[in-house]
């Protein structure tokens, strides 16, 4: 019983996290979907490698690395958050 | 027992679209304390007995008395070594059930097989889901309990859709006026939609027109949905109808560009009904049971289309309309009865028994015409029997319209066919008549009129009819040209042809 | 040709010269951008019923049309800075260093436009952050729509880190000779600089080119964007894997013709002759013929398999396209500058700098054209197609069209006023032109002052 209880727990906290939904027909879809390895597997890999380089080619500065994964994040932290900003103020003047 | 040596072989013999279901149960069971190897054999064999490889003294050689015995006490799952069964498992279960429940549907969809095989197939699938079928399998007559059963446990495995007989349809635009008014839709976005078609492949004519009645399919691998960058585009779990959740949509459109049938119908424009007042008036019809936003027309920016009526089915319109929506209620009312919505997992739904009706009365298995029109079946055919009373029965009057009205009658047998099926949509409406061809055009209003006058009514006439045109001629007409009155708002451009 | 030697004060005079024409351009473009503006506001006003769009099926028309061909135009020509940057850092290419940085300036104009688009396409703007992202974790599984959020959004945060890290060296350098009332902003932009980071940033900056290199033209632009449609069974006229290819061609092409006219403008207005060379237009209108003949040649490869015994549906889909005017003229307008760049390279004196813009230009017209009819061909022929004798057809509206002439003045403007910060070309190209590529020309005392 316990056993059970513990796959039980792990199959919903996989279900929540993952996001396995059932289909009408009791199927489950989602993860992984096509999105999960074409996006993260494939296009994101250029990234990926680059911040590699970044901290582990020479001559090295982690300082500057940290630098450039810092100018990343918060570009596009600024893009989002003046997205957010911006949509919002249409919200509240159109809908 | 041989349990070993039902799971393995004989594979090679089982449809390819069946192992779906094995796999999920497999990975259901496996790190259960549930015996996986015993559970997929046994479920093997439960299908071996249903397409008649295996006999049912075969099957009972196979597994020992305490088996069976469990399996008729309705429990599978001790059968797989669990003490007792959780609640979450069983569902898992159930929904790699319902896969295998679907294998057999395909199969069952084939009109060739006979309706007991049907019959025993369905009942086989309610073995395997522990139902305590196998009674039923015995005569392969009595699924309804095992279906009822099945409801009580609240399974997961309702699928919503239609059957919508084509050959019934005589063009009255009765369900295109009656989704409209259930709705309050805007002119032109005709959620329900009936065309009709000149196609050479059938002999399909000018003057002899095809038609073809179209609701959203409500698609059980729904490409709207997995395009939607949102998730508004979502499936009930419950009952597996595909809705739009207006809190959430962002209006982009993404949805009508992946739907291959072209059902999707933005709002370009406000509501006629003022937002708040639509809500105020509408808040049980607007909301479903999960209280989200889904039914009726949507608001200003967001996507509409054909519902099947969530708010029904959760009985916020009352008890009566459970279980029925606008267009079929519009349909019967015009006395054609071409629509038939339900549960298409539950064999004894309306669309199932008036499938098997249809089916059978095309096949010339009805006897005993009464003069009123009403159809008995040959009871010596056990696959043709069917719930409903005879003329004479107590009952007789309660026999429903739907089921014995005019059923057109062909010498061939009649075709089911469902949309696009190579597009891997699973629609969940299926059609009785003529498939469309890939050449088939469409014809104009104008043309219909012209060349087969009266073979549909014109949406000028269905005007006149509607009560809900004529209290408000000025935007609630209902039309089928949605484009002039969209470039209406078009600033400068937008030319019509 | 000149022979001037370029300069510090070539680079600063966009910074440091404000001419009349400088005005007359900043108010047109603000003009117009502010005109769709306030067309844009009417739409979020009465909905999007003031477009010409409305429902494919019964409804008539396409749900997508041009708002979505102008949203792939402009990424495709925002793909200009990344050939630009490919060609110098990578390729060693280092004649095109003086245009580079105006390119990779062309890539945040051309993906800011786009991704307005994104918004004004919408039907609920206000929503699209939150209901996006708020459910980013389960979409982007399925959804060809959110990878493209994913990805544009990775394209224009590498491209603007890019310049960033590399404004860095010019603006320090430079500093003294650059305007006071920006001081907060050139702090912002060149802190903790010290003159040992150069090399590490110019590492790390080869790096940031490589990953955007593979990831925007092959993933982006031949690949989710294209998704979008060519993953689509139902549309003849997009299903296929030919479209990553094709959509990528079309961006270079068109993203050629960016920088041409780009550069030309440049060169105009601030007599840098000298500097953008007509070495430089020569080789882009090469370039720019290069991509142009893949261009076609991906169109043939579509007209022969839509024509010779396809499917129902895709023949139906092929013959509506080969029978439709725009089509046909967007592609003898590439063919023809096609034809115009092979004269002038087998007869040297056909070349001339207006020449090369009247085609760049005749480009952006063709390919614009394209990318609409592109979109809306598809949903006007879908494999059901069984809505035909449903009236209706498309055409744009009014503020449809103005939506194109506002996102240029958005991008002309965005160049006028980055134009009055930073410098446009690089301190390093100017070296370069120079003869010298160490670091020996700065001021001293400019960097010395930054680190203090
Ligand atoms: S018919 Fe279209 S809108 Fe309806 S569920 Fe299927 S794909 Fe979605
Ligand atoms: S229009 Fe709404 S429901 Fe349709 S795909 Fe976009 S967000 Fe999803």
């Amino acid at each position: 019983m316990n056993l059970a209880t513990l796959s039980m727990l792990a199959w919903d906290a996989s279900s929540y996290l993952l996001q396995w939904r059932y289909h009408g027909d009791g199927s489950v879809v989602s993860f992984p979907g096509p999105g999960t390895w074409i996006i993260f597997g494939v296009v994101l890999m250029p990234i990926y490698v680059m911040a590699l380089a970044w901290f582990l080619g020479k001559p090295a500065d982690p300082k500057k690395a940290v630098m450039g994964v810092v100018y990343l994040v918060g570009i596009a932290a600024l893009l989002w958050i003046g997205m957010l900003v911006q949509t919002l103020m249409i919200g509240v003047t159109f809908f | 027992m041989s349990v070993d040596d039902s799971v393995g072989d004989h594979t090679d013999d089982s449809p390819a679209h069946l192992d779906d279901w094995e796999i999920e149960l497999r990975s259901a069971l496996e790190g259960t304390e549930y015996d996986a190897d015993l559970g997929v054999g046994l479920a093997k064999d439960a299908q071996r007995l249903a397409t008649g490889e295996l006999t049912e003294a075969q099957f009972r050689e196979r597994y020992d008395d305490d088996v069976i015995t469990n399996l008729e006490n309705e429990d599978f799952f001790e059968l797989l070594g669990a003490e007792d069964a959780d609640l979450e498992i069983v569902d898992d279960l159930r929904a790699a059930g319902g896969t295998f429940l679907d294998g057999l549907n395909g199969v069952s969809g084939n009109s060739d097989t006979s309706r007991r095989e049907v019959m025993k197939k369905m009942s086989a699938g309610a073995a395997f889901l522990g139902l305590g079928a196998l009674t039923a399998a015995d005569d392969g007559r009595d699924p309804q309990a095992a279906m009822a059963a099945q409801d009580d446990e609240g399974g997961n495995d309702t699928q919503f859709g239609m059957v919508i007989d084509l050959e019934r349809c005589d063009g009255c635009l009765g369900c295109v006026e009656g989704c409209y008014e259930e709705n309050n839709l805007r002119a032109g976005a005709n959620w329900m939609y009936v065309l009709n078609y000149k196609d050479e492949e059938n002999q399909r004519t000018a003057e002899d027109p095809g038609r073809l009645v179209r609701p959203c399919q409500h698609c059980s691998e729904a490409p709207c949905e997995q395009v939607c960058p949102t998730t508004a585009r979502h499936t009930r779990p419950e009952d597996g109808l595909v809705l739009t959740d207006y809190d959430i949509c962002i209006g982009c459109r993404y949805c009508q560009v992946g739907c291959p049938y072209g059902v999707n119908y933005f709002a370009w424009d406000p509501p006629r009904v003022d937002e708040e007042q639509h809500l105020e008036e509408n808040n049980n019809h607007v909301y479903d049971n999960r209280d989200q936003r889904v039914d009726m027309r949507p608001p200003r920016g967001v996507m509409g289309k054909c519902t099947m009526c969530p708010s029904r089915q959760d009985g916020n319109m009352g008890e009566e309309a459970v279980g029925t929506v606008a267009c079929m209620d519009a349909c019967d009312q015009m006395g054609m009865s071409a629509i038939h919505f339900g549960d298409l997992n539950d064999p004894e739904s309306r669309p199932n028994q008036y499938i098997r009706h249809r089916t059978a009365h095309s096949r010339g298995e009805l006897e005993d015409l009464d003069e009123e029109g009403v159809e008995v079946y040959d009871d010596d055919d056990d696959g043709g029997v069917l719930p409903g009373p005879a003329p004479g029965d107590d009952d007789y009057d309660d026999v429903p319209e739907w089921l014995s009205s005019n059923i057109p009658s062909s010498e061939t047998g009649v075709s089911t066919f469902r949309l696009l099926e190579e597009m891997d949509t699973k629609p969940n409406v299926i059609y009785l008549g003529d498939e469309p061809g890939p050449n088939a055009e469409q014809l104009s209003q104008e043309e219909v009129e012209e060349e087969a006058p009266g073979y549909t009514i014109s949406y000028e006439q269905l005007n006149e009819r509607s009560a809900l045109a004529m209290t408000e001629p000025d935007d609630h007409e209902i039309v089928d040209d949605r484009k002039d009155v969209l470039d209406e708002s078009t600033i400068g451009g937008g030319i019509g042809q | 040709m000149s022979t001037k030697t370029p300069n510090e004060d070539d680079i600063l005079r966009p910074i440091r010269h404000t001419s009349k024409k400088y005005y007359v351009m900043l108010a047109v473009s603000a003009v117009v951008f502010t005109a769709f503006l306030g067309l844009w506001m009417i739409q979020l006003a009465e909905g999007m019923a003031v477009t010409g769009l409305s429902d494919w099926g019964s409804g008539g028309g396409v749900t997508w049309g041009l708002y979505i061909g102008a949203f792939i135009w402009w990424v495709g020509i925002a793909h200009g800075g990344i050939i630009l940057s490919a060609a110098v850092r990578l390729l060693g290419m280092e004649r095109y260093m003086p245009v580079a940085r105006l390119a990779e300036m062309l890539t945040l104009a051309g993906l800011s436009a786009a991704g307005f688009y994104i918004i004004v396409h919408m039907g609920r703007p206000d929503r699209m952050v939150t209901s996006v992202l708020g459910h980013y974790h389960i979409t982007v599984h399925n959804s060809p729509l959110v990878w493209d959020v994913t990805v544009i959004t990775a394209y224009f945060v590498m491209t603007a880190t890019y310049l960033a890290l590399t404004l860095r060296y010019d603006v320090t350098r430079l500093r003294d000779q650059l305007p006071n009332h920006f001081e907060p902003l050139y702090k912002l932009l060149t802190i903790g600089y010290s003159k040992k980071e150069d090399e590490v940033i110019e590492r790390m900056v080869w790096w940031l080119a490589l990953a955007i290199i593979i990831m925007a033209p092959l993933l982006l632009h031949g690949g989710v964007i294209p998704w979008l449609f060519a993953l689509l069974p139902s549309y003849p006229g997009w299903f296929g894997a030919i479209q990553g290819p094709q959509f990528l061609t079309i961006a270079l092409t068109s993203a050629i013709s960016g920088v041409i006219i780009l550069s030309y403008a440049f060169r105009k207005a601030y007599d840098w002759g000298h500097i953008i060379t007509d070495d430089i237009f020569r080789g882009l209108t090469l370039w720019l013929g290069f991509f142009a003949m893949l261009f076609l040649w991906l169109q043939l490869q579509q007209i022969v398999s839509g024509t010779f015994h396809s499917t129902t549906d895709h023949a139906y889909a092929t013959e509506a396209k080969l029978s439709h005017p725009i089509y046909i003229g967007s592609i003898a307008i590439v063919a023809a500058v096609l034809i115009y760049i092979f004269a002038q390279t087998v007869r040297k004196s056909l070349f001339s700098k207006r020449r090369s813009i009247v085609a760049a230009v005749a480009v952006l017209a063709a390919t614009l054209a394209e990318k609409v009819f592109f979109v809306v061909e598809g949903l006007m022929y879908p494999t059901f197609s069984l809505y035909e004798a449903t009236p209706g057809a498309y055409w744009p509206s009014v503020i449809e069209f103005v939506s194109v002439l506002g996102t240029i003045g958005m991008v002309v403007l965005f160049f006028l006023l980055v134009a009055k910060v930073v410098p446009v070309v690089e301190l390093h190209a100017v070296e370069h032109l120079r003869g010298g590529h160490g670091h020996d020309h700065e001021p001293e005392k400019a960097t010395e002052e930054v680190e203090a």
